[in-house]
């Protein structure tokens, strides 16, 4: 069976995009839906404040009536765009100076302060609010010093989030091509492997359970998937059966016919058109 | 004429920016009249020339900026890209406005379709945020209602033609004040506040 994904457009190119007037109206332009969950597959440091003396503690943030672990959007934002980069093999653009000329600042967007250009992302990443309640839990560390002839380890206190831990993942993309849904959901498939925050060589690493693709803006909240207890999933998939906002019902993915598209997408890029390499 | 009252509350942190200096990137508490309006409309800016004069929006309905009902903001730092001596804000501070926060803002005129429940895109990323509470009524505009105002923004050289005003935020492009409900003040109510809508 083809999917609405697999029937978009192949591929914006730059030009295209800097042909279109520069507001335009997304639901008209068009937009996809994804939700998941994220769950960590090792514990995580997400570090957003300074903090006092040796201790590091992972943001944190009231929402839906707890107290919750806070994951910043563009703390996903930046593995992606890194692992976009390395795996379609563009060159000349990097995370400091973005081109404003290639398939990933295309699809993230960037601002280049040499041209002054400016391109939006069309990927509409929302912060990851934990579905588990923060908890203080300090942990005490020790980091052995680089010089060998220092015999005194630096301790060091660090409050984590445990493994196992789950957030909403709710993305949007707008004005979306075969190549933006696939190159987004393959990068993702990486960057869950390379690993998130703080020292993520060790740790950091998560896995992403896509639960529904809506053909339109769906009026998904994660207040309201947060609230009522921790059955996210089940919510999810109830979601799927009646989404609510503009969205074109009959399209919606969900189940095995979703598992069996993003198995395809994420194991290679021939199937959404990233295969040649070149930007 | 067609007026709706609506309360929105963040799902993921975004910011006004206002105070930009020195490594530090502040956020303004209120969100101005074209946030409100492009995030209800569903408009985005897919590229920017930023060498280009701002250009002013027009929609087909009105609206007061959003003021803070429940805001909470948190000084996060932040660190971007490889080198540091490159590119806008690389490393420094910022003040975010966090997930959870509610505002306020009221629109009249041709609406666009509203619900609670729903969820547009609001502010610096364009942040999700979801309508809480929501209220559309036929109002008559007057000059007599009274009780708790909203807020109103108007350009800078436009305040000098008020007797009196509370300023809230000041930028050069716009000021958002609290005007006193003088007898000459065109206004209506809705939802039990008071829209202040001057003849300007």
């Amino acid at each position: 069976m083809t999917t609405f994904i697999e029937q978009l457009p192949a591929r914006w190119e730059i030009s295209q995009l800097f042909a279109t007037p520069g507001r335009i109206n997304m639901l008209r332009e068009g937009v996809i839906t994804l939700v998941g969950v994220k769950r960590l597959e090792s514990e995580a440091l997400f570090v957003s404040s300074e903090g006092g003396g040796t201790l590091r503690e992972t943001a944190k943030v009231t929402f839906a009536g707890k107290e919750r672990y806070w994951w910043l959007a563009r703390k996903v934002a930046g593995v992606m765009r890194r692992v976009m980069l390395a795996e379609l093999n563009v060159q000349g653009c990097t995370v400091d100076v973005p081109c404003i000329n290639c398939m990933v600042c295309g699809l993230l967007g960037g601002l280049n302060t040499t041209t002054n250009q400016a391109l939006a992302s069309r990927v509409k990443l929302q912060d990851l609010i934990s579905v588990e309640e923060y908890e203080y839990d300090e942990k005490f560390r020790v980091r052995q010093p680089d010089d060998p002839n220092i015999t005194h380890p630096t301790p060091f206190q660090e409050v984590i989030v445990p493994p196992g831990t789950r957030f909403p993942f709710i993305v949007r993309i707008v004005k979306p091509s075969r190549f933006d849904v696939g190159a987004f959901l393959y990068a993702n498939r990486i960057a869950d492997g390379l690993g998130y925050g703080n020292y993520s060589k060790l740790r950091g690493d998560a896995s992403t359970h896509w639960l529904a693709i809506f053909d339109g803006f769906a009026h998904v909240s994660a207040c309201d998937l947060l609230t009522d207890g921790d059955d996210i999933e089940v919510r999810t998939k109830a979601l799927a059966d009646a989404p609510p906002g503009p969205v074109n019902k009959a399209n919606t993915l969900a189940g095995e016919t979703l598992e069996e598209l993003v198995r395809e997408w994420t194991s290679g890029k021939e199937a959404w058109g990233g295969e040649s390499g070149s930007a | 004429m067609k007026a709706a009252l609506l309360e929105f509350e963040l799902e993921s942190s975004t910011q006004n920016v206002g105070p930009f200096y020195a490594g530090y990137e502040g956020t303004l508490r209120y969100f101005t009249r074209e946030a409100v309006c492009s995030a209800l409309t569903y408009a985005d800016c897919i590229w920017q020339d930023k060498t280009e004069p701002y250009q002013f929006l027009s929609f087909p309905f009105e609206s007061t900026p959003a003021e803070p009902v429940d805001v909470r903001t948190a000084e996060v730092i932040y660190n971007a890209g490889d080198k540091p001596d490159q590119g806008l804000l690389r490393f420094g501070k910022q003040d975010l406005l966090l997930p959870g926060s509610c505002f306020r803002c009221a629109l009249w005129g041709d609406l666009p379709p509203l619900a609670e429940g729903q969820v547009f895109l609001i502010g610096k990323k364009r942040a999700p945020a979801r309508i809480v509470r929501l209220t559309i009524e036929d109002v008559q505009p007057n000059y007599t209602a009274e009780g708790p105002t909203l807020p109103v923004q108007l350009p800078p050289d436009a305040v000098t033609r008020y007797r009196a005003f509370a300023p809230l935020v000041g930028t050069h492009r716009y000021l958002i004040l609290k005007l006193p409900l003088m007898p000459d003040l065109r206004r209506f109510a809705i939802g039990g506040y008071i829209v202040p809508w001057p003849e300007v």
